[in-house]
């Protein structure tokens, strides 16, 4: 039966146009990255990758590191009192596409910075609010609920579906970086070995964990638009704020030094995550994907049992 | 429960929040190949009991049992077809993909089988057209193919003629009594549109406010409408001799208070004459005829009267 429910939710995905949308999305982000970052002139820039790396490694996101990028724009095009345009003398390649700051980057090197930018996340939130919102526009659980009787069956069906669709996310992800990078940058090659391979399935848990919070939105609130719209703001980082201020709250009002919520958040773990993160940092990671995949279950069940279907 | 019953519902009851009972300890008793027709207003219970029936609502209180299902009782449910209020369909979807998906649920995958249930509804022709465009006739029709899915014994149809033309009602009368006829489906099926129902009923439950106020059988119905004699008394145990007495033979006692006798219509002057004589005063003795429509106002109304 679950096997049934799985290959008739998949049917499904296939006939969701936004299953095919949103990856060509994500290939595009993926690409003028690669473009931004690769591809365009580091001296119209105006950045040192030393600066960029600095940025990087602060555990900020493409995002902060596209605000750096801009300020570098900025300094690069700067004008000065007299009216003259600041390094015009200057006789570096000032054409605007050529060797990027990451031009000679690897290959795993770009997908982290990829997977860091969120982007999937947000993208993956607006599929799985729609996945999961059809659900109850139509009610269609109804017709599915009669094939078995077992609503747990067809959550597991849901779950393993949408873990199935986030994998080729991640894929998609992948294969578009590898584009990219053969594109605009030096050479398609992969430095990183085993860790890469930790690092993709590491990432691929985190964001299906995420996933799976937009799902449990999804039937808790029997809304597509909730859960879409909380989809984005957990990607966007809205809440950061929020649980920034609970986080000095505990700190300083009751003097509990050691609890840090900020760090067990998924967005968080999945910013902080890195080729070379620690044993702890991955275990704490795993710990943080169990607790959600576990309370997300169980918040499923409960509703199975307590909810009538419509 | 007798194997003449596919599914015998004991005191189901549903409550919503603590002020709203939409269904109060309700007795079904529906017999395998009959079409089942559940009367009621909007509002009396009709869908919540079809939604705890199919397993789609819990039950606050009571139980509910299929009977000649092998197994546990969701392999029973398994059984079920179902369209209750609006079909489920995806409107962005053909009819095709809508059925693929229920079929798929069902481990079935076979394009001969989606296309022979299309064809049995009548939207074979439908082709790439999104179910989202399709009238509400269509839409209702592709509703029931899906029920259809899984050859199921026991259908569940809520409300299905609403909205439709009435073309759309006599081809949606003809495919149910054709899958009854047919296919042997036991149907459960709801209306407000009693005139309807009475053209498909073999068995009927009248419901109002959540309870049922008659279980009734279409022979059992019928004698109910027909043209009658009614006496009403504050005692109708005298009056029965005088009636056995006169050579009636087709008569009713109902209750303490009435009675219906169904023959010799026009002698009712001299019927009351002779009771009279014996010393009993009726309330009223009058002929009356209903149609099924009057019968159920008269039945509604008096439970409501109970109620109040």
């Amino acid at each position: 039966m679950l096997m049934n429910f799985t290959k008739s939710e998949l049917f499904r995905v296939s006939r969701m146009k936004s299953a095919y949308v949103l990856p060509i999305i994500m290939i595009i982000t993926v690409m003028f990255t690669s473009l931004m970052y690769m591809g365009v002139n580091k001296n119209v820039i105006g950045i040192e990758e030393e600066d960029l790396d600095n940025v990087s490694s602060s555990g900020l996101t493409v995002d902060d590191m596209s605000d750096s990028v801009e300020l570098g724009f900025n300094a690069g095009s700067g004008i000065s009192e007299d009216g003259t345009v600041e390094g015009e003398d200057e006789e570096e390649d000032k054409s605007f596409f050529g060797e990027g700051l990451w031009y000679n980057r690897s290959t795993d090197f770009m997908f982290y910075a990829n997977v860091k930018g969120l982007d999937a996340l947000l993208l993956l939130s607006i599929f799985v609010g729609l996945f999961c919102g059809a659900i109850h526009n139509t009610g269609m659980d109804k017709n599915n609920l009669l094939a078995s009787g077992h609503k747990n069956t067809l959550y597991a069906a849901r779950a393993i579906t949408i873990g199935l669709y986030t994998l080729f996310f991640h894929f998609v992800t992948f294969a578009a970086t590898i584009l990219g990078v053969a594109i605009f940058g030096k050479s398609v090659r992969f430095v990183e070995g085993i860790g890469f391979v930790k690092y993709f399935v590491l990432s691929f848990i985190l964001t299906y964990a995420f996933s799976m919070v937009i799902m449990l939105v999804g039937t808790f609130l029997k809304s597509q638009a909730a859960a879409i719209t909380v989809g984005i703001i957990l990607a966007a980082g809205v809440l950061t704020v929020l649980i920034s201020f609970i986080d000095l709250f505990i700190k300083k009002v009751l003097k509990l030094e050691k609890i840090n919520l900020a760090n067990v958040t998924l967005t968080q773990r999945l910013s902080l995550l890195n080729y070379n993160s620690s044993t702890a940092s991955i275990i704490r990671t795993l710990l943080v994907c169990a607790v959600v995949f576990t309370v997300v279950t169980l918040v499923h069940v409960f509703i199975n049992r307590k909810r009538d279907l419509c | 429960m007798s194997d003449e019953f596919l599914l015998v519902t004991e005191n189901l009851s549903k409550r919503y929040g603590k002020n709203v009972l939409a269904v109060d300890n309700v007795n079904l008793h529906i017999k395998k190949g009959a079409i089942y027709g559940l009367i009621g207003r909007n509002g009396a219970g009709k869908t919540t009991i079809m939604k705890m029936i199919s397993g789609m609502a819990i039950p606050t209180s009571g139980s509910y049992t299929y009977s000649g299902f092998n197994g546990t009782a969701e392999e029973a449910l398994g059984r079920v077809g179902a369209l209750i209020e609006s079909p489920a369909i995806h409107p962005k979807m053909t009819a095709y993909d809508n059925l693929k998906i229920k079929c798929l649920a069902y481990g079935i995958g076979d394009k001969a089988y989606i296309n022979e249930k299309l064809k049995l509804v009548g939207l074979e022709n439908t082709g790439k057209k999104k179910a989202g465009k399709f009238s509400l006739g269509m839409k209702q029709r592709l509703g029931i193919a899906m029920a259809l899915v899984g050859e199921p014994d026991f259908l569940l149809l809520d409300e299905p003629i609403n909205g439709l033309d009435p073309q759309g009602i006599v081809e949606l009368r003809e495919l149910i009594a054709r899958l009854n006829a047919e296919k042997g489906i036991t149907i459960l099926i709801s209306s407000h549109i009693l005139e309807e129902l009475a053209k498909l009923a073999t068995d009927y439950a009248i419901i109002d406010k959540g309870r049922i106020v008659e279980e009734s059988t279409k022979e059992e119905l019928k004698m109910k409408c027909r043209d009658k004699i009614v006496i009403k008394a504050a005692d109708t145990s005298a009056i029965v001799p005088i009636i056995d007495s006169k050579g009636y033979t087709d008569y009713q006692v109902i209750s303490n208070n009435t009675i219906y006798i169904f023959e010799r219509l026009d002698e009712v002057a001299a019927l009351n004459m002779e009771i009279a004589k014996a010393g009993i005063l009726v309330d009223s003795i009058n002929v009356e005829s209903s149609d099924l429509e009057e019968y159920f106002l008269m039945v509604t109304g008096t439970a409501a009267g109970v109620q109040n």
